[in-house]
């Protein structure tokens, strides 16, 4: 009963944590029509390419650096040959259900290789980042920084390190919410705001592009955002 | 049970373990500073006679919010969605496809007793969950300084730092003929709204600076003048436009600064071509002699817990940063790199001192930590000087003059040393101060 009691509570106050949202429960008819203008303006889709407003934009981004086209070689070299995802798909946004049934295809493709080799996949076990992982870690990396843009400028913002698990869905998009691993927002507003700035990026940044037949070493994973060796401070 | 008990057991247990399942882990050591894409439509009106309100309160967010070059808010012509009822959860797919990543929405309306009620929401359009809700209420004609709260709000949520945009800046507003000029002490919001001239131009004003204390009043204002011919320190008051001198000295007193609980001005006396630094108490008049070096001590700032102050001297031989405790003991010199460096000013953060460096190539702002180190220089301009800060420590304003030493203006930078850019103000202007927030 006492089991019974706590799990019940932890219910309740969790239950609190959406105060905001608790308004919103009137107003499914309007939502309804939020859908219908939608569909009204629907032509307005082909335009949003073009969408960078322009609004003058006074940071001036980081210069790039010299390590971005390595990310992009060490992908090329390790991706296999077969790699059908990107071909089909002429723009990332189009998700048509046969593009979906090709991953799902290739999915089950790479998947007796992945079984065959089992062994190897328990000795990456016992360390991450060997060189098994090493290359989808640059994949990962050469693609997450470009959408993460930390606070900066902080008393101590450099010292709000992030970590997050992230589970990928095979087709590159978020599985499910993030799970923040490191400190929590309650602990103060700049890290509320550190990692909030860290999930943007994780979700701005999907479809990640991945080799499909490795799906089962990079379904999950975790982002450690360090921002201590950022420059600009 | 224990049925139940061994399944509380296996959750756990399958909690313990999902980091470890996660074998993988990437570090991101990079990044791409950009600004947050946010939407901010049109706050929607209770009545048609709150239009005006709603747009006007939305308008003032954008431009805050992109001044503060942490933000990029999206054109609302590229909005295919439209906030009709801010109690629905936004559609965000909407949002996502026009790049948003922050969504605000507001309401505005007019209430039976005259006040206006103004409710916004900040959404997190990847997560879709809300981030901030508040609400205010106010005289009509305070519009302006509720879009300013909620900027500071979203700002805050944001970035992790309180904002500053509902301040106001005290500067030298300079006009008229370059025999005749004529310098007069003005007030302005820190968007530029709402100028307003506190003396005539019929005598000299310099260096205004704020109160930092709240209370009893977020208005109150230290300056140079030379009412009379005689250049005195004189206090303002922003709200029932007193002025008061401060103090009756024999000769000429300059560069006063309040401390960080407004009960004390440091300033400098100057007598027989000396000039040093001293304290006065506001409330008893009390005077204390700081320095007695025979060199030049001037341009005090305290700490902000009150227990130290910077200021510069020529004491080495060239003008240089010094440090010391509050009531003079241990003066120290901070500031080593090439160069004269002058007008330190302590962060409201206590975390930098900015200064203006003069070499012979420019004249810029920098800044350095209280101990001399991690120098870095900010400004870009080729005659940069008198930094102030805003009140969360984060963006400087200073004087910018112009090749050919004509047509002050006022600049702002991030403490980053990013979004540098001029601050409007009506005509020229020199000599900014910021105020705290206003509350």
């Amino acid at each position: 009963m006492l089991h019974l009691g706590i799990i019940a509570s932890m219910f309740i106050t969790w239950s609190h944590r959406f105060d905001i949202v608790d308004q919103s429960t009137p107003v499914v008819p309007v939502d309804l029509v939020t859908v219908a203008e939608r569909t009204n303006v629907a032509p307005q889709v082909a335009p949003q390419p073009i969408t960078p407003p322009a609004v003058p934009n006074m940071i001036e981004p980081l210069p790039q650096t010299v390590e971005e086209p390595k990310f992009e070689v060490a992908p090329a070299d390790v991706t296999p040959p077969v790699k059908p995802k990107p071909a089909p798909k002429k723009e990332p946004k189009a998700e048509s259900k046969s593009d979906q049934l090709d991953s799902l295809l290739n999915k089950l493709a790479s998947a007796k290789p992945a079984n065959a080799r089992a062994g190897s996949r328990t000795i990456q076990g016992q360390g991450a980042q060997t060189a098994m992982t090493a290359d989808l870690v640059s994949i990962l990396q050469s693609q997450i920084y470009r959408c993460w843009s930390p606070p900066m400028g902080g008393p101590n913002s450099e010292s709000l390190v992030v970590t997050y698990e992230v589970w990928l869905n095979p087709d590159g998009r978020v599985a499910q919410p993030p799970v923040l691993l490191s400190a929590p927002d309650s602990e103060s507003a700049y890290r509320y705001a550190a990692n909030h700035a860290a999930e943007r990026a994780i979700y701005a940044c999907q479809p990640y592009k991945l080799p499909l037949n490795r799906y089962n070493e990079w379904h999950s994973f975790n982002f450690v955002f360090d921002p201590r060796s950022l420059t600009g401070q | 049970m224990r049925r139940i008990g061994i399944a509380f057991a296996a959750i756990l247990t399958l909690t313990m373990l999902s980091p470890v399942l996660a074998a993988l882990t990437v570090d991101v050591n990079q990044a791409n500073i950009q600004p947050l894409p946010i939407a901010i439509p049109d706050f929607v009106a209770a009545t048609p006679n709150d239009t005006a309100a709603a747009q006007n309160i939305a308008k003032v967010v954008r431009a805050d919010l992109d001044r503060s070059g942490l933000f990029r808010p999206l054109d609302p012509k590229s909005y295919i969605d439209q906030i009709t009822n801010i109690n629905v959860q936004p559609n965000f797919a909407n949002w996502r496809v026009i790049t948003a990543q922050g969504l605000v929405t507001g309401q505005a309306a007019m209430q039976p007793d005259g006040r206006l009620r103004v409710d916004f929401r900040l959404w997190d359009v990847y997560g879709g969950s809300p981030m901030l809700g508040l609400q205010y209420f106010t005289q009509p004609a305070n519009w302006r300084r509720i879009a300013h709260m909620i900027s500071d709000a979203i700002y805050q949520r944001i970035t992790g730092e309180k904002g500053y945009f509902d301040t106001r800046i005290v500067f030298i507003s300079e006009s008229g003929p370059a025999l005749a000029r004529k310098k007069r002490l003005a007030v302005m919001d820190e968007d530029g709204a709402n100028p307003i001239f506190l003396t005539n131009g019929s005598y000299l004003v310099l260096t205004p600076r704020f109160n930092p204390a709240t209370y009893p009043t977020a208005q109150m204002i230290a300056y140079m003048s030379y009412i009379g011919g005689k250049p005195r320190v004189y206090l303002f008051d922003l709200e029932s436009g007193r002025q008061e001198k401060l103090g009756d000295f024999p000769n000429m007193q300059f560069s006063p600064r309040f401390s960080p609980d407004g009960n004390k001005v440091a300033m400098s006396l100057e007598s027989g071509g000396n000039s040093d630094i001293y304290v006065m108490d506001l409330r008893t008049r009390a005077t204390t002699r700081l320095t007695y070096d025979p060199a030049i001590d001037t341009a005090p700032s305290f700490s902000p817990d009150g227990k130290q102050i910077t200021f510069e001297s020529d004491r080495s031989g060239s003008q240089q940063i010094y440090v010391m405790n509050a009531d003079g003991s241990n003066q120290h010199r901070i500031s080593f790199g090439p160069g004269r460096n002058g007008t330190p000013v302590w962060s409201p953060r206590g975390d930098l001192i900015a200064f203006t460096k003069v070499e012979s190539s420019a004249i810029r702002i920098g800044v350095m930590r209280p101990d001399g180190s991690g120098e870095r220089m900010l400004s870009t301009g080729w005659e940069d000087e008198g930094p102030t800060w805003a009140p969360n420590g984060r963006v400087l304003m200073f004087t910018r003059t112009p090749p050919g030493g004509r047509g002050a203006q006022i600049w702002s930078i991030d403490v980053t040393g990013r979004n540098e850019r001029r601050v409007a103000t009506p005509g020229d202007a020199s000599d900014p101060a910021w105020s705290p927030l206003i509350q």
